[in-house]
C-alpha cells in the first residue's frame, strides 16, 4: 500500500513535469485556433488551454498576410540541399579519416574535432565578409554552402565506420572493387543508421536557422521560415494568433519527419553511441 | 591456375614489429599448401601479402611468372575466404556471388551461368535468395567459398576458414574443401593453426614459427622426420616428447644412453641409423612420439627387442580407443615451443605415452602413482643437435 502511494506520487510529479514542458507547445497549438483578441488576454489563466471557440481564421490570415508557400519552399530547398550534399561530403570525409592512410590524416582530424566547438555566431561576421566578396548575398547558395561540411557529422560518420568490420572492405578489394566502389556498394548500405541520424540531426539544426539567413538575405524571395515568422513582428497590427498559426505550420514538417523516421533515429543514435 | 613463389619475403609493420623474415616457398600449379603455426607466427600476414592486402617490406611475390608486389588484389586474380566469412550482410547470397563477377564486368547471362554452376558445386541452390543473416555458420562458410571460386581465380586463399565452426561441422566442411580443391584444381594456400586441418588437407604443409619457415614437406614426412625440435613438438597431438640425452662411452666400440639412473646400451652405438659414437660429449636431444612407447606388461615381444624404461604414472587420460599416459622417468623433457629462444625454458618433467586400447585405466595396477615399465625401440628415436636441428637432415 505504501509502495503504491510512493509510486503514485512519483508518477504524478513526473506527469506535472512533462506537462510543464509540453505546455508552451500546447499553448501555441491552442492559441493558433483561437480568435486573435483572446490570445493575449487569456494567456495568464488556465483559460488559455480551453478555448471557447475554435476557428482556422488565423491560418487563413497567415496565408493572406505573408507568402507562406514561398518561405516553406525556401526552407525545404535549403535544408534538403544541405542534408543531401552534406551526407555525401561528410560521410566521405568520415570514411577517409576512419579507414584511409594518408599523410597528415591525424592532424587534420584533430583540427576537425576542434572546429566542432566553434559556434556559427563566432565566425558569422568574417563569413559574412567572405560571402559578400563572392557576391553570394541574397541567394540560396549562401544559405547552403557554409553548412555542408559539418565537423560533428564527420565525427559521427567516423566513429560508425571505425566500428564496421574491416574484413568487409578487404573482401570487396579482393573481389576487385576500388575505394569509391567499396564505399558506395558495401559501406553505405551497411551504414544506414548513421546516415539517418546525421540527416535528421542536420535537418533539425538547420530548420531553425535564424541569425545567418537574417544577415545575408534581405528579401522574401530566398528567406526561410524562421525569418517569415519574424516578419510578423514588424507588420502592425501584432497578431499573436497569426504568429502561433505560423509556428504550428513551421514545426509540423519536423514532427512528421521525426515520426516517419523515429525507428531509424533511435536506432541510429543508439548504434553510433555503441560503436563510438 | 598458376604457381606461386615467395622469394625472401620479409615484413616489418609500421610499429617496428617484424612479422616475417626471409620466407621462401614455391607452390606448384594446382597444389594445396597449408601454412600452419601457432597464433602470431606470421602465417596470416604471409597470406595477406600474397592477397595484396599487405605489402612485403622485403622480397618478391610471384604468381605465374609475374612479379606481383605492385599489383592490386584484382590484378593478381586471387580470391580469399576469410575467417569470419566477410559476406556482404546487405546482399542476398546470389548478389554476394555476383559481386566479384560484376567487378569483372561480365555480361548478365555469363554471370548467371557462373553463379548457377558455383551454387550447384557447393549445394547453395536453395539459399540463393537468402541473406547471410538467415544462414547457419556452415552455410555461410559455403557461400564464402562460393564467392571465392565463382570467378575462377588463379590462386585460392583461405584464412582459417573453419575456426568459427563447431567441431562436427569443421570435419564436414573440411571434406567439402578437400573434394572441392581436387575437382577445381586451383592452386590453394590455406592458413590454419589447427594441425589436423593441416595434415588432412595439404599436399604439403609449411610449418612457421616466429616469422620463419621451419619445414615444408608432405604431412607424413613432417610427422616422421621433423626438421627441428619446434616441428617435432608442434606436429602431432600430443607432440613429440623431446628430452636432453646424455651419452656415455662404454668402451671403444660401444656407448649407452643414460636415462635417469639407468644405462641403456646401444648395439654398435647406432640409433635410427646414426652412429652416436661421433657425438659423445656433445649435447644432443632425443625425440619420441607418444605412440613409440608400449606397455611392457602387455606386449612381451616389444620388450624383448627394445629398450625398457621405468616410469611412474602421473595421470591418465582415457579416450576410449586409446589412453594418454603422462609419466615421469629419469629424463627431463624440453619445452618444444620455447626451444632456441631467449625465453626461459620451463622444464616439463612429464612425458606422454599413447597406449592402445589394451590398457584399462580402471585397472588397479594402472593409475596415478603406479610404476610400470615402458618399452620402446631405438629405431623410433629422432635425434636433434644442440641447436635443435634434426641430425639426419643436418648430416645430409
Amino acid at each position: 500500500m505504501r509502495q503504491r502511494l510512493i509510486n503514485a506520487s512519483i508518477h504524478t510529479g513526473l506527469l506535472l513535469l512533462a506537462l510543464g514542458f509540453i505546455a508552451p507547445i500546447l499553448l501555441m497549438v491552442i492559441g493558433s485556433l483561437k480568435p486573435d483578441a483572446q490570445v493575449l488576454v487569456e494567456a495568464g489563466s488556465l483559460k488559455a488551454f480551453f478555448p471557447d471557440t475554435i476557428s482556422l481564421q488565423n491560418y487563413r490570415d497567415v496565408f493572406a498576410r505573408v507568402d507562406f508557400g514561398r518561405y516553406l519552399f525556401n526552407s525545404l530547398l535549403i535544408n534538403i540541399c544541405i542534408v543531401a550534399v552534406g551526407l555525401a561530403v561528410n560521410s566521405l570525409a568520415g570514411y577517409a579519416f576512419a579507414r584511409m592512410q594518408w599523410r597528415g590524416r591525424d592532424r587534420i582530424f584533430a583540427l576537425v574535432l576542434m572546429v566542432m566547438i566553434v559556434p556559427i555566431e563566432a565566425i558569422a561576421v568574417p563569413l559574412f565578409y567572405q560571402v559578400t566578396l563572392f557576391g553570394w548575398r541574397d541567394t540560396y547558395i549562401v544559405q547552403i554552402v557554409p553548412f555542408i561540411a559539418n565537423a560533428f557529422s564527420i565525427y559521427l560518420f567516423y566513429t560508425f565506420f571505425l566500428g564496421l568490420p574491416r574484413k568487409l572492405e578487404e573482401a570487396a578489394r579482393i573481389d576487385g572493387a576500388g575505394a569509391l566502389r567499396t564505399f558506395v556498394a558495401i559501406i553505405v548500405p551497411n551504414a544506414k543508421p548513421v546516415f539517418a541520424t546525421v540527416a535528421i540531426l542536420t535537418f533539425l539544426t538547420q530548420w531553425g536557422a535564424f541569425l545567418w539567413p537574417l544577415m545575408v538575405t534581405s528579401g522574401e524571395a530566398v528567406r526561410p521560415l524562421p525569418l517569415g515568422i519574424a516578419a510578423f513582428y514588424t507588420m502592425p497590427p501584432l497578431q499573436w494568433g497569426d504568429i502561433f498559426a505560423f509556428g504550428v505550420m513551421m514545426v509540423a514538417p519536423i514532427l512528421i519527419l521525426f515520426f516517419l523516421f523515429q525507428r531509424w533515429f533511435v536506432r541510429g543514435v543508439a548504434s553510433t553511441g555503441v560503436k563510438g | 591456375m598458376s604457381k606461386v613463389s615467395f622469394r625472401n619475403i620479409g615484413k616489418i609493420f609500421d610499429d617496428g614489429t617484424r612479422a616475417v623474415s626471409a620466407f621462401n616457398l614455391d607452390i606448384d600449379d594446382g597444389e594445396f599448401v597449408v601454412l600452419v603455426g601457432p597464433s602470431g607466427c606470421g602465417k596470416s600476414t604471409l597470406l595477406r601479402i600474397l592477397a595484396g592486402l599487405e605489402t612485403a617490406t622485403e622480397g618478391g611475390i610471384h604468381i605465374g611468372d609475374k612479379l606481383v608486389n605492385e599489383q592490386t588484389p584484382q590484378q593478381r586474380n586471387v580470391a580469399m575466404v576469410f575467417q569470419n566469412y566477410a559476406l556482404y550482410p546487405h546482399m542476398t547470397v546470389r548478389r554476394n556471388l555476383e559481386f566479384p563477377l560484376r567487378m569483372m564486368k561480365l555480361s548478365g547471362a555469363d554471370m548467371q551461368k557462373q553463379i548457377e554452376r558455383t551454387a550447384r558445386l557447393l549445394g547453395l541452390e536453395e539459399l540463393l535468395e537468402r541473406k547471410p543473416g538467415q544462414l547457419s555458420g556452415g552455410q555461410r562458410q559455403r557461400v564464402a567459398m562460393g564467392r571465392a571460386i565463382v570467378r575462377e581465380p588463379s590462386v585460392f586463399l583461405m584464412d582459417e576458414p573453419l575456426s568459427n565452426l563447431d567441431a562436427k561441422l569443421r570435419v564436414q566442411i573440411r571434406t567439402v574443401i578437400a573434394s572441392l580443391q581436387r575437382r577445381i584444381k586451383t592452386t590453394t594456400l590455406y592458413v590454419t593453426h589447427d594441425q589436423v586441418e593441416a595434415m588432412t588437407l595439404g599436399d604439403r604443409v609449411a610449418v612457421i614459427s616466429r616469422g620463419h619457415l621451419q619445414q615444408v614437406a608432405e604431412p607424413q614426412t613432417l610427422y616422421r622426420q621433423p626438421a627441428n625440435i619446434f616441428v617435432a613438438g608442434f606436429i602431432g597431438n600430443p607432440g613429440m616428447n623431446v628430452f636432453e640425452m646424455e651419452l656415455q662411452a662404454l668402451d671403444e666400440n660401444n656407448c649407452a644412453i643414460l636415462w635417469g639412473e639407468q644405462l641403456i646400451p646401444l648395439r654398435n652405438g647406432l640409433v635410427a641409423g646414426i652412429d652416436l659414437r661421433d657425438h659423445i660429449g656433445k649435447r644432443l636431444y632425443a625425440g619420441l612420439r607418444p605412440e613409440a612407447f608400449c606397455n611392457v606388461a602387455t606386449l612381451r615381444e616389444a620388450a624383448a627387442s627394445g629398450i625398457r624404461i621405468p616410469a611412474e604414472i602421473e595421470s591418465i587420460e582415457a579416450l576410449g580407443h586409446e589412453s594418454l599416459v603422462y609419466f615421469r622417468s629419469g629424463a627431463v623433457a624440453v619445452d618444444t615451443d620455447s626451444f632456441g629462444t631467449s625465453r626461459d625454458q620451463p622444464a616439463r618433467p612429464c612425458m606422454v605415452a599413447r597406449l592402445g586400447g589394451a590398457i584399462n585405466p580402471g585397472a588397479p595396477n594402472l593409475r596415478a602413482g603406479t610404476k610400470i615399465d615402458l618399452g620402446l625401440s631405438p629405431e623410433q628415436i629422432s635425434l636433434f643437435d644442440e641447436n635443435g636441428i634434426a641430425l639426419k637432415t643436418h648430416m645430409k
